[in-house]
């Protein structure tokens, strides 16, 4: 039996959700920026312990904070990915109350961290740079090498389950 | 008699709560009656969920400026879905010029300051290095 879960990404604009799903299920990377207005869901199957989850991703225009984002969208969700851009701290630096307001308003949801664009990353600056307790199990992917894309989104597939 | 403009951009729709198709206008999209509109396009597939709580369904949900894409055809669409007694009424209202010219804004209006916050990063990572 197909099941089908629905996972909205958050964040602000500019942090590669577009990027993450088009790589996740096009398998495609563009380096130009091209701006969500509103809503665009795609979908792809993932298979998890025999068991086909159909993952349909909402990917939605980038918000400040949480609470800007339509209701509606959020609707029926049943996993959230909260994304942000390594090399903006703009993007991150009010994480803790994002990540406040999803425990508090869907505290059954399971939802996880991605910190996108660590193809950035150097000697100097890595993943060790975000040491606070809130980063901790989040994911560090690049949509523009991949790494780490397929594993994110499988991982919350399977955390849908639990 | 001939339709107005606005009433050519609106599709509304019936379903049950399995998502057969009881009634449609087919103003934007060509669907069969007796079809299932949960296999149209994942958006509609959502609703599934949504929609099989009905105790819980709000009267009225609105979805704005949502991408469709169906048949080959690209729409941006504001989806109400109401609440009938038996049945649902999903309206499309499609928005897509003034959605197009509103991404073009954003899209200029983020770019600048994308930018802004690159060169920010760029110089970080040179005063680091320094």
């Amino acid at each position: 039996m197909n099941i089908a879960k629905k996972v909205v990404l958050l964040g602000h604009f500019g942090v590669g959700k577009t990027s993450l799903v088009r790589r996740f299920v096009d398998m495609a990377f563009s380096e130009e920026y091209l701006v969500t207005v509103g809503v665009h869901i795609k979908k792809k199957t993932v298979t998890i312990n025999g068991e086909d989850i159909s993952l349909i991703i909402w990917d939605i225009e980038g918000k400040n904070n949480i609470e800007e984002a339509r209701k509606s969208y959020l609707l029926g969700s049943h996993a959230f990915v909260y994304v942000f851009d390594v090399s903006r701290p703009e993007t991150y630096e009010n994480i803790e109350s994002e990540i406040d307001y999803i425990k508090e308003h869907f505290n059954s949801i399971p939802y996880c961290i991605v910190g996108n664009k660590a193809d950035l990353f150097t000697e100097d600056f890595s993943e060790t740079f975000f040491d606070k307790k809130v980063f901790k199990d989040s994911y560090f992917t690049s949509a523009k090498t991949g790494d780490n894309v397929e594993t994110m989104f499988t991982e919350i597939a399977q955390k849908t389950l639990s | 008699m001939e339709k107005s403009s606005f009433s050519n951009k609106i599709q509304e729709i019936q379903i049950n709560k399995s998502g057969q198709i009881l009634r449609t206008d087919n103003v934007l999209i060509e669907l069969r009656k007796g079809g299932n509109i949960f296999l149209l396009h994942p958006f509609f597939e959502c609703l599934k969920e949504i929609v099989k709580d009905d105790a819980n369904v709000p009267k009225n949900i609105a979805f704005p400026c949502i991408l469709m894409d169906i048949n080959n055809q690209k729409f941006i669409c504001d989806i109400t879905i109401k609440k009938e007694r038996d049945y649902f009424v999903i309206l499309l209202f499609n928005f897509s010029n003034h959605y197009e010219l509103v991404q073009q804004q954003t899209q200029e209006k983020n770019r600048l300051k994308l930018k802004e916050e690159s060169n920010k990063f760029e110089n970080r990572m040179k005063k680091n290095n320094d």
